[in-house]
């Protein structure tokens, strides 16, 4: 975040790509998982699907997958971002949608009347 | 006095929900007074790790309990809260709306609350710099912080509730 200088002494603005990739991963994983909530809700061939574990149902599956997701979405991210500069206005509005729509998916009245208009 | 393997993870789930909204209530203190760097990032990384222990312990040792099926239709349905819930339609808005939510909102806690760990961590005293990117990142963290607190708020609330309308005597049989 400090401002570093080039070779000619040209103030270049620090590196925020690492800070990006956390921010914009962990809104993947907010909306996967309001995605397999919703997916459950209309699927019982997702539901079965993601019963990983009998006792707790199409829960461990959906928590699971999503932390699967959230980590290699990081890492990818992290990867692929760590020695960039990135526009901190894209990522911040990209993280808010994911995360809006992660909050959306786990909200049961959203996928109940969803589950009504489709059937 | 002897307690159940479910009493004994309910009594765990609690309390680390406790001390995450410590967590939260110390670190918002901790911004707000003027950070000292050490504190915020213990209280940034404590966080992040009871949520993490907050929603694996209810996921997988309190909730089955919860929703376990009755072995024959002359069970009890005190010890079964899920059926319980269900069989009374008066209470049955507690299962459809309030544990479906809770049990999902949840599980976003955590990873907000890791992300914001991990920026405190990596970034360190760069964080509370002069300038327009570091106020623009702290805002956003800011916001993942407390949508993360909001999320688990949600939940532990609703499963208050639910812990006052439904029986739990599901908790005796260990």
């Amino acid at each position: 975040m400090a401002p570093q200088e080039d070779l000619l002494g040209n103030v270049a603005p620090s590196r925020n790509g690492e800070a990006a990739a956390a921010i914009v991963a962990a809104g993947v994983g907010c909306a996967v998982f309001g995605i397999l909530v919703v997916l459950v809700a209309l699927s019982t061939a997702m539901e079965t699907l993601l019963t990983f574990f009998a006792p707790v149902g199409s829960l461990s599956g959906k928590a699971i997958v999503t932390v699967g997701v959230w980590l290699i979405s990081w890492f990818a991210l992290h990867r692929a971002w760590k020695d960039k500069h990135l526009d901190q206005r894209k990522t911040f509005t990209a993280a808010a949608i994911l995360v809006g729509l992660g909050v959306l998916g786990t909200f049961p009245p959203f996928y109940e009347v969803l589950h009504q208009i489709l059937s | 006095m002897d307690l159940t393997a479910r009493e004994f993870w309910l009594l765990f789930h609690l309390g680390v929900s406790v001390v995450y909204l410590h967590a939260f209530i110390t670190v918002l203190a901790e911004v707000r007074l003027g950070a000292q760097r050490n504190r915020l990032l213990a209280g940034t990384a404590i966080m992040a790790l009871v949520a993490w222990l907050t929603v694996i312990s209810g996921t997988w040792f309190v909730y089955p309990g919860y929703r376990a099926e009755p072995p024959s239709e002359s069970a009890q349905l005190q010890d079964y809260p899920q059926y319980y819930l269900e069989e009374h339609h008066n209470l049955a808005y507690w299962h459809e709306f309030g544990m479906e939510w809770k049990e999902h909102v949840g599980w976003l806690s955590p990873i907000l609350a890791t992300a914001v760990a991990f920026i405190v961590i990596r970034y360190g005293p760069r964080l509370v710099e002069a300038g327009r990117e570091q106020r623009n990142l702290r805002w956003m963290l800011a916001v993942l912080f407390t949508v993360s607190f909001l999320a688990a708020a949600v939940s532990g609330a609703l499963g208050a509730f639910i812990n006052i309308v439904a029986p739990n005597t599901f908790l005796d049989l260990g």
